[in-house]
């Protein structure tokens, strides 16, 4: 009888296994409900301005790298800044649908009449994610924290305790604004003189909870809070004023957000934003990888480059996503021509005189702009779904952008014949020498292991050599190229690629770059005094618009530097590719944004099929 | 056995001593630190830079860089469990035990243990399935395919070993991606799903089960190869054994002695390996985990390393460390059980000459480290300038050692063929390999003269032109000529109109060897169109004829295996026979010294040289030179400790003893007696390796650190083609032709080695 018993219960056993495991997985691969709280609306809420919808779903957005630090000033990289986007807020927000600075955190401010003081009003009743009051406090404590300094024991100069971009940015020509509170819910700041870019600027200045932190500004443990220890173990710690609040976070895999119970934005129904039960950010570092995830139905969005446009347009209807295109790419690239006319410490100048000769001749630089066929390399790498740069201003930027410039499309007997009206001329075997019969040759330092770049480059090469030039190909690691580019300046022609994010959108960010006293005038840095008149120009023109909330007028003069910029060539711009975004078709409510991040407004994103 | 293992463990501490110096010096010579990045970021201030450097203890308190013995001694102090003063978490005073603190990461701000602890027990795992796998498949296969010896399933599973040999692992792995992707039969990539977050544990066991079973059979499937050479090579020597014999002649059953006697013999070197696949248990497999997006340590230490995060990489290489040693220790004990002849504790009747030894390392090591401070404190620089002597001298130097050993090993093989051409070509498959490899390697030196354009000519009008067809006008051979589909497109349709093809015409200039200036080309097109070309194998991206690249690129990629094995295997003969043979202070100073090379995980030894040696000035022949040679001083160490296994074993064999007796030299016991007992072990390794090295040099290029542009070589090729899913998804086969030209090269030398070791070997004779 034992027996019989055992032997049942054996097979019993067996058949359970698969059978519980069917139930398993049936049961439980429905995530669980999300819990929303039920907390009373703000006094000031905001209420959003898209179609309103209905709560579920998940939502899956590929990264390349993992965030690097939860807390904002810490200095992390891109994907950290758009990760801490969800859950942390601004005062002031970007929106793309407006094209303008609009309200966030603060419901509306006032700018004085000297266009100095900006008083913020902020939003009554706003929670943290754990239920603490929301007020002036935890910004005025933001403020404290980003510029705390303290005197060098040493050099007797301020310096930052907490060293992070934000206290360089936020300066106005090297003056800290003076912010004050003036009740809990109105903040105050004066800006030493009149600064254009400052509210934009205000964009990146997150606020931080007092409640929560308020210690580490004492103990100076600041930049150790926050950290992605803190996610991993307690991720409920990192209290949030954004739409989302920190639910897990595995190293390298994921992280995962759910729905901030007490945020402060609601739909025309009455409904709490986010929509979304749980937003997900995976983690994949191979961009082939992180393509073919969407490609195959993986991910419910990623950027998509051009060159991998026809192949995932295939998939749209099998797998039911919808590629945008976004229009042309905002990053830029540009070649240019090392023209420091300066000397080292043993007065041996950084450019031989023959190089100085033809690098400072615009004639000479007009000419390698028009040899060099960039739509060639667009047709190569991109299948012709780019364009050839015209300006440091792509045209993705709006009103900035001046459409009036000369081009330089390829032509390599223009080339030529600006050449000869330069003074050169071509040798017997076919070289190109210049007035004084010394032959063109020079050197083009690129970037180590970057795929473009490597077809940039070598085309590059091959163009120049059908001018008669022999151009040297050197690959150096990025340090070394800086090194060059910014120390020892022994460099002939180097080219760089920078991205940009929507910060960048207003022109009058990039004033290292224009003023010929910049540190990112990177054909001739930080000169005493302008070496050119046209440079000299450039700088009126910019600190002209700088001075000014007019913007007009600021657009009319970024214009003419435009202009200037593209006569004189200093920076020879390579191309902008088109950028495609690619979205699931049963997300509603995306907005494709001409520049920065697709998912800026993900707490209005919905399904009505949130299961699928 | 106890003080066996005692003294194994005690003897960590001088290579953790060792390795961690090592890496110290390596980090502190290679140009930039942790705040390079933040200091190309203009709009950084510099007074908020200074800080962070002083934060991080990179300057001293007068803004000075901190010496590498600083920085160490530092890092010493904190690891020490003993402890002066109050230290990190901990108040008390005087000398007090404390735990080894391993510091702060540089970017995350986070402990550098917690940080690898996060990422620890995936790679633990991933590790522990890849190597369960090879074992379980290689064995069993290998001692099929020896018992089973020229059988149908000995040549499928000789070809199937081939091929699994001859695919790098990244391009496995993407391949895998590709079809995971295709099918949807398994996830892409990751280590668990989105969804299992939501699933109760025993789900969420299944799904990572689910999710390791990709790179699982991508890392385990090249060592299965390898392995399972390996023991079929061995299985097959020891079946012809004297014991072997003894055991049939006494009518033992063949499978009895097979698997009691044979078996237990052959599985030495394998044993011998297990060690060092167990110190990679931790080191990661970072190519897999960057294309398979697997959440491992290997991704963590090489962002670390191009970062300089000091702490991180210190950790995680002394963790690497530790694994070995233990693994290590652990194979010794292994090697023990199965082979009772072996002496474990040979070394403890030694014990008192090697303690002298080991006093003598020691006050060395402590000598030269007081000379370095000394010479850093009152002569700065003299280190960085002794690296720069030691960078041109060392390629100086080693490229006359790499001329010496081509030549010796040039010298053995030729004597070798001179006796056994005619034998090996006697063979058809002997004939067959050494035809395709004359084929290649002819290819290779004639490639300018073969490849119809130079190998920098773009045609940007063409990207991904696929090979060209051919077709007879008026009774001679014309070219098809193609033009785009559509504008934008990359599909190509054929023209009406064709080009003749011109035999001996002339085309660019070109210098053959690098000496005879010529402009005849094996053939060119004859067209009025500059755009028109013939593509034997398609362009590439820019339109570049993949057919030229593909000759010329044989000229690195060929010659990279055949300098790398011959620097390798004498260096390695050398080292690991000596070591073997003489065993106690010797062998203990040459195996710890091939530990200290060993164990610091070969891909960061590699970063770290190639950082430390290679200056941006370099042309790229001297890249060359220096990846070369990289790879062999990273590569030797390995040859050398499975020699001194083999040898082990060997010297205690009655014919060394006899030959000792009789009063012979011991070089010419080595070269008499051992070295022909390896022989068959050393030409399976080599043609094991030559390939490896073709592969280690196209798994440099996938970092970016190889061969570059505009040079060609096989591996940046392939890096090229797949660099880009479009090569897959648009079926552009002819790109990945890199794959296949490596794919005949392996085949080639594998069936050469094989042909070769047959006839060499001298108890096969005998039969």
């Amino acid at each position: 009888m034992a027996y019989h018993f055992f032997d049942i219960s054996r097979i019993n056993f067996r058949l359970l296994i698969p059978v519980l495991s069917m139930l398993l997985i049936a049961g439980c691969s429905e995530p669980p409900q999300v819990n929303r709280g039920d907390h009373p609306i703000p006094e000031d809420a905001v209420i959003a301005d898209c179609e309103p919808g209905q709560y579920g779903g998940i939502f899956i957005i590929n990264e390349s790298s993992p965030p690097k630090t939860f807390n904002f000033l810490v200095p992390g990289d891109l994907s950290t800044n758009a990760i801490q986007g969800k859950f942390y807020a601004s005062l002031v927000k970007f929106n793309p649908r407006t094209e303008r600075v609009g309200p966030y955190l603060a419901k509306s401010w006032e700018v004085s009449d000297d266009s100095q003081t900006f008083t913020f009003h902020l939003r009554k009743g706003v929670k943290w994610s754990d239920g603490a009051p929301f007020s002036a406090d935890d910004v005025v404590f933001t403020f404290d924290l980003i510029f705390a300094d303290e005197a060098d024991p040493k050099t007797g100069k301020l310096r930052p305790i907490f060293p992070s971009r934000s206290y360089e940015e936020m300066k106005v020509n090297g003056e800290k604004p003076i912010y004050t509170k003036l009740d809990d819910y109105t903040f105050q700041v004066s800006l030493p003189s009149v600064f254009a870019p400052f509210l934009l600027s205000m964009e990146d200045v997150l606020i931080l909870p007092k409640h929560k932190l308020g210690f580490s500004l004492e103990d100076r443990s600041f930049f150790k809070q926050w950290s992605t220890q803190t996610a991993i173990e307690h991720p409920e710690e990192i209290v949030s004023l954004g739409p989302f609040v920190l639910n897990s976070y595995r190293p390298g895999e994921r992280l995962v957000f759910t729905p901030n119970p007490h945020f402060w934005k609601f739909d025309t129904n009455g409904q709490r934003l986010p929509y979304l039960d749980y937003l997900v950010y995976k983690f994949v570092s191979e961009s082939n990888t992180e393509t073919v995830h969407f490609a195959t139905g993986q991910s419910d969005a990623s950027g998509i480059s051009a060159a991998d446009l026809d192949w995932i347009k295939r998939g749209e209807e099998i797998y039911d996503f919808t590629v945008y295109e976004k229009g042309l790419s905002s990053s830029i690239s540009f070649f240019w021509f090392n023209q420091h006319l300066g000397a080292d410490e043993d007065g041996k100048p950084y450019l031989p005189a023959h190089k100085k000769r033809w690098f400072t001749d615009k004639r000479f630089r007009q000419a390698v702009q028009t040899g060099f066929n960039r739509k060639g390399i667009i047709d190569a790498l991109f299948f012709g779904k780019g364009e050839p740069l015209n300006s440091m201003i792509p045209s993705s930027r709006g009103a900035w952008h001046n459409p009036n410039l000369p081009t330089y499309e390829y032509d390599p007997e223009r080339a030529k014949t600006l050449l000869r009206e330069a003074g050169f001329s071509w040798n017997g075997a076919g070289h190109l020498i210049d007035t004084q019969g010394v032959p063109v040759e020079f050197e083009l330092l690129a970037v180590d292991g970057v795929a473009a770049a490597d077809t940039i480059s070598v085309t590059f090469v091959e163009n120049m050599k059908d001018l008669g030039m022999t151009v040297k190909l050197a690959k150096v690691d990025f340090v070394t190229l800086l090194a060059k580019t910014d120390e020892t300046f022994d460099y002939d022609l180097t080219f760089l690629s920078w991205g940009s994010t929507s910060a960048g959108y207003d022109p009058g960010g990039s004033k290292a770059l224009y003023l010929s006293s910049g540190i990112y005038h990177q054909w001739y840095p930080e000169q005493l005094e302008p070496a050119t008149e046209w440079e000299a120009r450039i700088d009126q023109l910019f600190l002209e618009q700088e001075s000014t909330l007019d913007l007009e007028k600021r657009i009319a003069n970024i214009h003419e530097i435009q202009a200037i910029l593209a006569e004189e060539l200093p920076m020879l711009y390579i191309f902008s590719a088109y950028a495609y975004v690619g979205v699931q078709n049963k997300w509603q409510n995306i907005f494709i944004p001409k520049t920065g991040s697709l998912f800026w407004n993900v707490e209005e994103v919905w399904t009505s099929e949130p299961d699928a | 056995m106890f003080t066996f293992i005692i003294r194994r463990l005690l003897s960590l501490i001088p290579l953790l001593l060792g390795v961690s110096m090592l890496v110290s010096i390596l980090m502190y010579v290679s140009p930039g630190d942790f705040l390079t990045q933040s200091r190309a970021a203009k709009d950084i201030a510099p007074e908020v830079i200074e800080q962070q450097e002083r934060q991080l203890g990179l300057v001293d308190d007068e803004g000075n860089p901190t010496k590498w013995f600083v920085r160490y001694g530092h890092w010493l102090a904190n690891v020490s469990p003993v402890k002066y003063g109050p230290w990190v978490g901990d108040e008390s005073k005087g000398v007090h035990l404390g735990a080894p603190y391993l510091g702060e990461s540089f970017g995350y701000k986070v402990k550098v243990t917690e940080l690898l602890a996060q990422r620890v027990p995936a790679t633990f795992i991933l590790s522990l399935t890849s190597i369960t796998l090879a074992w379980c498949l290689a064995i069993p296969l290998g001692v099929l395919a020896a018992i089973y010896k020229d059988s149908i399933f000995d040549r499928l599973s000789a070809l199937l070993a081939y091929a699994a040999l001859s695919i790098p692992e990244f391009f496995l792995a993407i391949l895998a991606v590709y079809a995971a992707s295709i099918t949807g039969l398994f996830p892409v990539g990751g280590r668990s799903s989105v969804e299992s977050e939501f699933f109760p544990p025993a789900l969420q066991f299944l799904d990572y089960a689910y999710h390791l079973i990709l790179p699982t059979l991508v890392l385990g499937i090249g060592s299965v190869a390898g392995m399972m050479r390996i023991m079929r090579a061995n299985f097959i020597d020891y079946m012809q054994a004297e014991f072997a014999t003894t055991a049939r002649a006494k009518g033992l059953r063949e499978r009895v002695i097979m698997f009691k006697h044979v078996l237990r013999n052959a599985i030495n070197p394998l044993i011998t390996s297990f060690g060092y696949s167990f110190a990679g248990l931790l080191s990661g497999a970072l190519l897999v985990e960057n294309v398979m997006n697997y959440p491992g340590l290997g991704q963590l230490i090489y962002d670390a390393i191009v970062r300089e995060d000091q702490y991180v990489v210190m950790a995680g290489v002394l963790m690497g460390v530790i694994m070995l040693v233990f693994g290590n220790l652990l194979a010794d004990m292994l090697l023990g059980w199965s082979d009772p002849r072996i002496r474990v504790e040979s070394q403890s009747s030694a014990s008192s000459t090697t303690r002298g030894k080991m006093v003598l390392i020691w006050c060395s090591i402590v000598g030269l480290i007081l000379l370095e401070i000394v010479l850093e404190a009152f002569a700065p620089g003299v280190l960085s300038f002794f690296v720069t002597i030691l960078k041109y001298l060392g390629i100086v130097m080693v490229s006359a050692l790499a001329i010496g050993c081509i030549a010796l090993v040039g010298y053995i093989v030729f004597n070798l063929f001179k006796n056994l051409l005619g034998q090996v070509l006697r063979r058809p498959m002997g004939f067959a390999a050494v035809f395709v490899l004359l084929m290649l390697y002819g290819g290779a030196l004639f490639a300018p003269f073969l490849g119809p354009y130079p190998i920098t000519k773009q045609n940007l009008e063409t990207p991904y032109h696929p090979p060209s067809g051919f077709t007879f006008v008026e009774g001679s051979l014309h070219v098809k000529l193609y033009e785009k589909s559509a504008v934008g497109s990359a599909t190509y349709v054929e023209k009406a109109e064709t080009a003749p093809l011109r035999f001996f015409a002339k085309g660019e200039p070109y210098k053959l060897f690098g000496l005879i200036p010529m402009e005849r080309k094996l053939f060119q097109i004859e067209s009025e169109d500059p755009a028109a070309r013939v593509y034997l194998l398609g362009s590439d991206d820019t339109g570049r004829d993949i057919f030229s690249r593909l000759l010329n690129g044989a000229q690195i990629s060929l010659s990279i295996g055949f300098i790398g094995i011959s620097i390798t295997l004498i260096i390695g003969f050398i080292v690991g026979a000596l070591a073997g043979y003489y065993g106690g202070a010797v062998d203990f100073i040459a195996m710890r010294f091939v530990e200290l090379l060993m164990s610091v995980p070969a891909l960061y030894l590699l970063l770290a040289l190639r950082s430390a040696l290679i200056s941006p000035d370099f042309s790229s022949a001297q890249v060359f030179i220096v990846i070369v040679v990289i790879l062999s001083v990273i590569g030797w160490a390995g040859t050398a400790r499975i020699i001194r296994g083999m040898t082990l074993s060997i010297r205690n064999r009655a014919f060394v003893t006899a030959a000792e007796s009789m009063g012979q030299s011991v070089p010419k016991i080595l070269i008499k007696h051992i070295l022909p007992n390896l022989a068959s072990y050393l030409l399976v390794a080599a043609t094991l390796a030559i390939p490896g090295y073709i592969l280690a040099e196209a798994a440099l290029s996938f970092l970016g650190l190889g061969i570059s542009e505009p040079s060609a070589s096989w591996g940046l090729m392939l890096k090229q083609s797949q660099g880009n899913m479009i090569v897959f998804f648009m079926n552009f086969w002819w790109m990945l032709t890199p794959g296949l030209a490596i794919f005949v090269t392996v085949i080639a030398y594998n069936v050469l080695g094989d042909v070769l070791r047959d006839i060499v070997d001298p108890k096969m004779k005998t039969r």
